[in-house]
C-alpha cells in the first residue's frame, strides 16, 4: 500500500464553519469505499466475529438495500447522502493522528469555553487516539463486575457472552426498522454491551465517556443494554464537546431491555460538527412495572433524526423521553418520541424542548400507540419550542392513536419568542443582549437540564451562552 | 455631579412625545415628576433606560458627566442607571435568584466570581425587609407575580443593583396602602448623599411616605412647573386642571 | 359534445355529461378537469395526507353518478324559504327577498351571469390535503349547489339555507360565498339523505370567501344515511381584517372526510374553525385541517371534538403553517376525542410549522373518556346510567359551540346533534 492509498481527504465540506474540518487519516484497517458483500466479510474477518453474526450481516445489507429512502415524510436532505462515498469499516487498531497544532484556534477556544478538562480536549480534537482514561474505565469495569455486571465493547459481548446477548440483539430494533436500522445491522461496530444481574441496582452511571475510544464513537455503534429483574442502571454517553467529524454519517442502533421490576435510564448529550447524518434508531422494551427513559440533548449536526422508543409489554410498564434540542444555522434537529402502550395500566411520558436559532429548524415527530382492548393507559406529552429569530424554523408533527374508552392521552404544544420587552428589562438590569438572551434560553430548557447529572448540566448551560452569542445584534 | 437632562425631544413612530424638557437631579436630592395622563412621564423613563422604540431627536443626558445616551440599554445599568418599570414583564423559567446574580454578575471585572454565598445572604435579607416570601427566589421572575409582588420585586431587584440614579416610573400605581408603604421604605431606606432618584407618579399619595425635595409638574412634553414638596400637595388639592390654566393665563 | 352517456356507468369512468344549457367556456373546463383528474394519482396508504385513513373503505370507483329525479321528493315537505337539491336536480329554488345587490342563485345560474367568480373559485381553488384528485372530479361534474355573493357594506339578516338530498349514486354539491369589503352574511348547508337505505356520495366543495372586513358564518350539517359517504373540500378565503366562522357537524355516513383549509392572506384576518363530530358502528369520520398564515397579526382558532360510540374511528390530521413574515401571528388547535365504547378508535395528528417572529402558536389533542365519578353523580340525582351517559357526551359537544355567536347556526347545530344524541337513549 503507497502512502496515497492510505490517505483519506474526504468529505465535501459543505460550509466552512466551526467542526467542519477534516484531516488525513491513516488506519490499519480499512474495508475501503462502498458497501457490498466484501465488506461485510471484511469486516467478520478483521473481527474475527461467529458465522451467525455474519449471516446476520448480510440478510441486513440485503434489506438496507431494497429498503426506500424515508423521504415521504422525511427530510430531502437525506437524498444528499452518499452512500459509495462511505467507509464502512475502519479499524480500532489504529487511530487518526492529527497534531494539535494542526487543530483551529476557534476549536480550542470552544474547548476552553466549555471547561473540557486539559487531558481530553486532545482525544475530542481527534490528536489523540486512546482518551486517557483507560485505567478509570477499567476500575469501573473492575467495580461492577464484583457484582456480576458484564460491560464491554459490543464485539466482546456477542463473541463472550452469546447466551445473553444473542436472545435480545435484533429484537428490540428489528434490522428491517427502517432504512438505517438496516444499515448499522450490516456494518455496525463499537457500542457497548451492559447486562445487570437480577436486583442489582448499579450505583453510579456507567459513562461511556470514561471509555472513550475509536470504536465507542465509531459510525456505526450498536449497543444493546439488558437490566434484569429489579435490577437498576443509568448509562450516559457522549458530552458536550463538538465532536469534529470527518465522517459524515453517524448510524447507530441502541436497544434496552428492562426485566420485571428494573430501571434503565440512558442518557445521551451529543454535539456534531454540521457536516454530519445522524441518523439513529433508539427503542427500549420495559418488561412488567419496569421503566425505560431516555434524556437525550442534541446539538449541532446537519441532521439529526432520532425518535428514541419504548415498547411497554407487560402491565404496569413506564416509559419516558425527555429530550432538549438546539438548532443552529444550517442545522436540522428531526428528533421525537415513540410510545407503544402493548399492556394494561402502561404510562408513557414525553417533555421535549426545542430550540431553533438563527436558520436552524427543530423538527418534533411523535408517535402514541394504544391498541384495542387495553385498558388504564396514560399518554402525556409536552413539547414546546423556542424560536430566537425571525429566520428560525420549528415544526411539531404528532401522531396519536387510542382505540378503546379506558385511556387518557393528551398531547400540548407551544411555540414562544423572547420577546423584545423582555431583552429590554433585562438589560435594563444590566445584562448584555446576549447574556440577557442566553439566560431567557438556559431558563426554557432549566427544568429538563436538571436531569442531567451535574456535569453534563453546567457544560450544557456554557454550550448554550456559546450558541447564543452569535444570535443576537 | 447629577443627572441633567437639557431640551430633551423624543418621538416613537414620528409622533413628538417630549417636546423640550429640562431638569436636573443633583447627587443626594429626590425630585418627583407629576402630570397627567398622557403629558409624557412613562416615555420620559423609557427614555432614559434606552428603549428601542423612542427616537430622541433633540437635546441631552448627562449622568455624572457622561453622556448617558450614547451608551447602550445594558451599559446605562452597569453605569449606575436604574429604571423601576411601570409594566413589568414576566420571563419564564428564569428564577429571580439566578436573574439578580446574573445582572450583579455583569457587573463584576472580567474574570470575578460573584460569591455565591455573601449574594444569598445579602438577597434573603433584603427580601426580608421588604416582605417578600423566601420562595420567590426560585421563582420565575415576575411570572404569575400579583401587581404588588411586582412592584416589590422592581425595589428589590434596585436595592441588590444600588444604583446612583433611580428613576420609578409609577411604581406606585395598583398598591394597596401597605404595599406603599413597603415600597416607600425601601426607598428611603437607600436615601444618600452618593444617590438621586426621581420619582414618576400620577398621585400625591406616594410622596407622603417618600418626601421630595423638589416637585416637578409635567405636561404636553416639558416640565411646566416646579417647587417644593407643597406643590405636590397644591396639585392634590387643585387638579391638573389648575396648572393647565395656570399656563394658558401666562 | 358526441358522446353516449349510459347513466350508471363509474364516476371514474364516465365523461362529464355535457349541460345542453352551460355556457361553452364551463362545458370546456369540466373537460379539462377530467383530464386533470385522470392523470392524478389515487390517494394511497403510503400518502401522508392519507395516514391511518381507511382508504379501502372509500371505495368510489364502484359508484355511478345519481339520476336527477324530482319525483323522489314529491309529496315531501320541503323546507321554507330554502334552496333544496335532490339528486342535483333544484326542486325547490327560493324567491328570496334579499337586501339590495345581494344574489343568491343556482349553479346553473351563476354559469351564466356570474362566469369570473365560478373560474375565480370552483375552478382555480386546489385541494392541498389530498384530495385533489376529488376536488377535479368534482369540477368536472358539480352541477348542483349554490352562489352566494354579497356586495360591499351589505349585511344579509337572513341566513340562505341549501340543503342537498342525496339517494342513490354520486351528486357533487358546490356552495360558493363571495363576500365584498365589510358585508356580512350566514349560510347554512345540509346533506342529507333522501331516504333510510339509498347508498350515495356526496361530494362536495365549498369556498368562503371573505374580502376585506367581510364577516362569513357558515355551517354545514351532514346527516347522511348509514349506507352513503362524504367527501367535503373547503377552502376559506380572508383578505385584510375579515373573519369567518365556519362549523362542520358530522352526523351521519359510513364515511366521511372532510378538507378544510383556511387561508390568512390578509392583515388582521381571522379564521375560527370549529367542528363535532358524533359516530356510531362503523363510522369513520376522517377531517384534515390547514391554517395557513400568508400576512401579519393574523389570528385562527380551531375546535375539533368527537364522540365515539361503538367501533366508531376518527381521524384528525392538522396543520398550523405560519409563512415567513407572517409574524404577530395568532394560531390555535385542539382536537378532542371522547370515547365510550372499548372499540372506537382515535387518532390525531396536530401539527405545526412556524417560520416567522412573534407568534404564539399552540396546539393540544386529548383522547379521553367519561370520568365513572361523573355518572355516579348524575345517578345519585336520580338519572339512569344510560341517560347520564348521553348527557355527558352531549354536553361534550355542545361544549364546542360556546364561541358560535349566529344564532341561526347556533339553534340549528344544536338542534341537529341534540337529535342525533336520541340514538344513545
Amino acid at each position: 500500500m503507497n502512502e496515497e492509498s492510505r490517505t483519506v481527504t474526504t468529505i465535501a465540506q459543505e460550509k466552512d464553519t466551526l467542526g467542519d474540518f477534516s484531516f488525513p487519516e491513516h488506519h490499519k484497517f480499512d474495508a475501503g469505499y462502498g458497501l457490498s458483500e466484501s465488506t461485510i466479510d471484511y469486516i467478520c474477518d478483521v473481527k474475527g466475529e461467529p458465522d451467525w453474526v455474519r449471516a446476520f450481516r448480510k440478510k441486513a445489507l440485503g434489506i438496507f438495500e431494497k429498503k426506500p429512502m424515508p423521504t415521504h415524510w422525511a427530510t430531502q436532505d437525506l437524498e444528499n447522502i452518499d452512500f459509495d462515498k462511505i467507509r464502512y469499516y475502519l479499524s480500532d487498531g489504529e487511530k487518526p493522528k492529527r497534531s494539535w497544532d494542526e487543530v483551529p484556534d476557534d476549536v480550542k477556544e470552544t474547548f476552553e469555553r466549555l471547561g473540557i478538562p486539559e487531558q481530553e480536549r486532545a482525544f475530542l480534537a481527534g490528536v489523540e487516539a486512546q482518551f486517557d482514561s483507560e485505567a478509570a474505565y477499567s476500575n469501573v469495569k473492575d467495580a461492577v463486575a464484583e457484582q456480576g455486571v458484564i460491560f464491554v465493547n459490543s464485539t466482546e459481548g456477542l463473541k463472550e457472552h452469546e447466551e445473553i446477548f444473542r436472545p435480545w440483539f435484533g429484537k428490540v430494533i428489528p434490522t428491517s426498522d427502517n432504512k438505517f436500522s438496516a444499515l448499522n445491522s450490516a456494518v455496525f461496530s463499537g457500542g457497548s454491551f451492559i447486562y445487570v444481574p437480577p436486583g442489582v441496582k448499579v450505583a453510579h452511571p456507567l459513562q461511556a465517556y470514561f471509555r472513550i475510544n475509536s470504536e465507542n464513537f465509531g459510525q456505526f455503534e450498536r449497543t444493546l443494554i439488558i437490566v434484569d429483574e429489579g435490577a437498576e442502571l443509568t448509562y450516559m454517553e457522549g458530552c458536550t464537546a463538538p465532536k469534529f467529524e470527518t465522517s459524515t454519517l453517524h448510524s447507530a442502533v441502541v436497544e434496552l431491555v428492562a426485566m420485571k421490576d428494573a430501571k434503565l435510564q440512558y442518557i445521551t448529550v451529543q454535539n456534531w460538527s454540521s457536516n454530519v447524518f445522524n441518523l439513529v434508531t433508539k427503542r427500549g422494551i420495559a418488561h412488567q412495572n419496569a421503566e425505560v427513559r431516555w434524556i437525550d440533548c442534541n446539538i449541532g449536526s446537519r441532521l439529526t433524526m432520532k425518535y428514541p422508543g419504548v415498547v411497554m409489554k407487560e402491565p404496569g410498564a413506564r416509559g419516558e423521553v425527555v429530550s432538549i434540542a438546539l438548532a443552529n444555522d444550517g442545522q436540522h434537529q428531526d428528533t421525537g418520541a415513540k410510545m407503544v402502550h402493548a399492556a394494561d395500566n402502561t404510562t408513557s411520558n414525553v417533555v421535549s424542548k426545542s430550540i431553533s436559532v438563527g436558520e436552524g429548524r427543530a423538527t418534533y415527530r411523535g408517535l402514541v400507540q394504544i391498541p384495542k382492548h387495553l385498558k388504564g393507559c396514560v399518554n402525556n406529552t409536552e413539547c414546546d419550542a423556542l424560536l430566537i429569530n425571525s429566520k428560525s424554523k420549528t415544526e411539531t408533527y404528532p401522531a396519536i392513536s387510542v382505540k378503546g374508552n379506558k385511556h387518557a392521552t393528551q398531547h400540548e404544544a407551544s411555540v414562544s419568542q423572547v420577546s423584545e420587552e423582555q431583552i429590554f428589562y433585562m438589560q435594563q438590569r444590566g445584562l448584555s443582549e446576549a447574556e440577557a438572551m442566553s439566560l431567557s434560553v438556559n431558563g426554557f430548557v432549566n427544568d429538563l437540564v436538571r436531569e442531567f447529572p451535574m456535569e453534563y448540566s453546567v457544560e450544557l448551560k456554557r454550550l448554550i451562552d456559546l450558541e447564543m452569542e452569535g444570535s443576537v445584534g | 455631579m447629577s443627572l441633567a437632562i437639557t431640551d430633551l425631544h423624543a418621538e416613537i413612530d414620528g409622533n413628538e412625545i417630549l417636546k423640550g424638557l429640562t431638569l436636573e437631579i443633583p447627587k443626594g436630592e429626590i425630585h418627583a415628576i407629576m402630570g397627567p395622563n398622557g403629558s409624557g412621564k412613562s416615555t420620559l423613563a423609557k427614555v432614559l433606560a434606552g428603549h428601542e422604540d423612542y427616537q430622541v431627536t433633540e437635546g441631552g443626558v448627562l449622568m455624572d458627566n457622561q453622556d448617558l445616551l450614547a451608551m447602550e440599554v445594558d451599559e446605562r445599568s452597569r453605569a449606575g442607571f436604574f429604571l423601576a418599570f411601570q409594566y413589568p414583564v414576566e420571563i419564564p423559567g428564569v428564577s429571580n435568584a439566578n436573574f439578580l446574580r446574573a445582572a450583579l454578575q455583569a457587573r463584576m471585572p472580567a474574570g470575578e466570581e460573584l460569591d455565591a454565598v455573601d449574594f444569598y445572604k445579602e438577597m434573603r435579607s433584603r427580601m426580608e425587609s421588604l416582605g417578600i416570601d423566601q420562595k420567590f427566589t426560585g421563582r420565575a421572575v415576575n411570572e404569575g407575580f400579583s401587581g404588588g409582588e411586582k412592584k416589590r420585586n422592581e425595589i428589590l431587584q434596585m436595592t441588590m443593583l444600588a444604583p446612583t440614579y433611580a428613576v420609578l416610573d409609577e411604581t406606585d400605581s395598583g398598591l394597596d396602602i401597605d404595599a406603599l408603604k413597603v415600597v416607600a421604605e425601601g426607598v428611603n431606606a437607600m436615601r444618600s448623599p452618593g444617590r438621586g432618584f426621581l420619582i414618576i407618579t400620577h398621585y400625591q399619595r406616594l410622596l407622603d411616605y417618600i418626601v421630595p425635595d423638589v416637585v416637578h409638574v409635567m405636561a404636553d412634553g416639558r416640565i411646566v412647573k416646579t417647587g417644593g414638596k407643597e406643590l405636590a400637595l397644591e396639585l392634590e388639592e387643585k387638579g391638573y386642571d389648575w396648572v393647565r390654566e395656570e399656563l394658558v393665563v401666562a | 359534445m358526441s358522446v353516449t352517456v349510459t347513466q350508471n356507468q363509474s364516476i371514474f369512468s364516465r365523461l362529464p355529461q355535457a349541460d345542453a344549457s352551460a355556457p361553452t367556456w364551463l362545458t370546456e373546463a369540466r373537460m379539462a378537469a377530467w383530464e386533470r383528474f385522470l392523470t392524478l394519482p389515487m390517494p394511497g396508504p403510503k400518502d401522508e395526507p392519507w395516514r391511518f385513513a381507511s382508504i379501502s373503505r372509500m371505495q368510489l370507483e364502484g359508484v355511478s353518478a345519481a339520476v336527477p329525479d324530482a319525483g323522489a321528493v314529491v309529496g315531501q315537505d320541503l323546507p321554507a324559504g330554502a334552496f333544496v337539491f335532490s339528486n342535483q336536480h333544484p326542486v325547490q329554488v327560493p324567491a328570496l327577498s334579499l337586501e339590495k345587490g345581494v344574489v343568491a342563485c343556482t349553479l346553473e345560474d351563476a354559469a351564466r351571469e356570474h362566469a369570473e367568480l365560478l373560474r375565480r373559485f370552483m375552478l382555480a381553488q386546489e385541494a392541498p390535503l389530498g384530495s385533489e384528485k376529488f376536488r377535479q372530479l368534482h369540477a368536472a361534474n358539480a352541477q348542483s349547489g349554490v352562489l352566494v355573493f354579497v356586495p360591499a357594506g351589505v349585511t344579509v339578516e337572513k341566513p340562505i339555507v341549501v340543503e342537498h338530498r342525496v339517494g342513490e349514486g354520486a351528486v357533487f354539491p358546490y356552495t360558493l360565498v363571495v363576500a365584498e369589503e365589510n358585508s356580512q352574511v350566514t349560510v347554512i348547508e345540509r346533506i342529507v339523505s333522501q331516504d333510510e337505505s339509498s347508498a350515495g356520495l356526496a361530494l362536495g366543495v365549498f369556498d368562503l370567501y371573505a374580502s376585506d372586513a367581510a364577516r362569513i358564518h357558515y355551517l354545514r350539517t351532514q346527516d347522511l344515511n348509514g349506507s352513503s359517504k362524504s367527501i367535503a373540500i373547503g377552502t376559506t378565503l380572508a383578505e385584510r381584517d375579515a373573519d369567518v366562522k365556519s362549523l362542520l357537524v358530522n352526523l351521519g355516513g359510513a364515511w366521511s372526510r372532510n378538507e378544510h383549509v383556511s387561508h390568512l392572506n390578509g392583515e388582521g384576518s381571522n379564521s375560527d374553525m370549529l367542528s363535532v363530530s358524533v359516530a356510531s358502528g362503523d363510522q369513520e369520520i376522517d377531517q384534515r385541517t390547514f391554517q395557513e398564515h400568508h400576512a401579519r397579526n393574523t389570528t385562527s382558532d380551531l375546535l375539533f371534538k368527537n364522540a365515539l360510540y361503538d367501533r366508531a374511528r376518527s381521524v384528525f390530521g392538522g396543520l398550523i403553517r405560519v409563512d415567513e413574515g407572517a409574524h404577530q401571528t395568532d394560531a390555535y388547535q385542539t382536537c378532542r376525542n371522547l370515547l365510550l365504547s372499548d372499540d372506537a378508535e382515535a387518532h390525531s395528528m396536530p401539527g405545526l410549522e412556524i417560520n416567522a417572529d412573534q407568534v404564539k402558536c399552540s396546539h393540544g389533542s386529548t383522547s379521553g373518556q367519561i370520568e365513572e365519578e361523573e355518572i355516579f353523580y348524575l345517578r345519585a340525582r336520580g338519572i339512569s346510567e344510560v341517560q347520564a351517559r348521553r348527557l355527558i357526551a352531549l354536553g361534550y359537544i355542545l361544549d364546542t359551540f360556546e364561541k358560535i355567536t349566529d344564532q341561526a347556526i347556533l339553534a340549528e347545530a344544536t338542534a341537529a346533534v341534540e337529535a342525533r344524541f336520541n340514538d344513545f337513549s
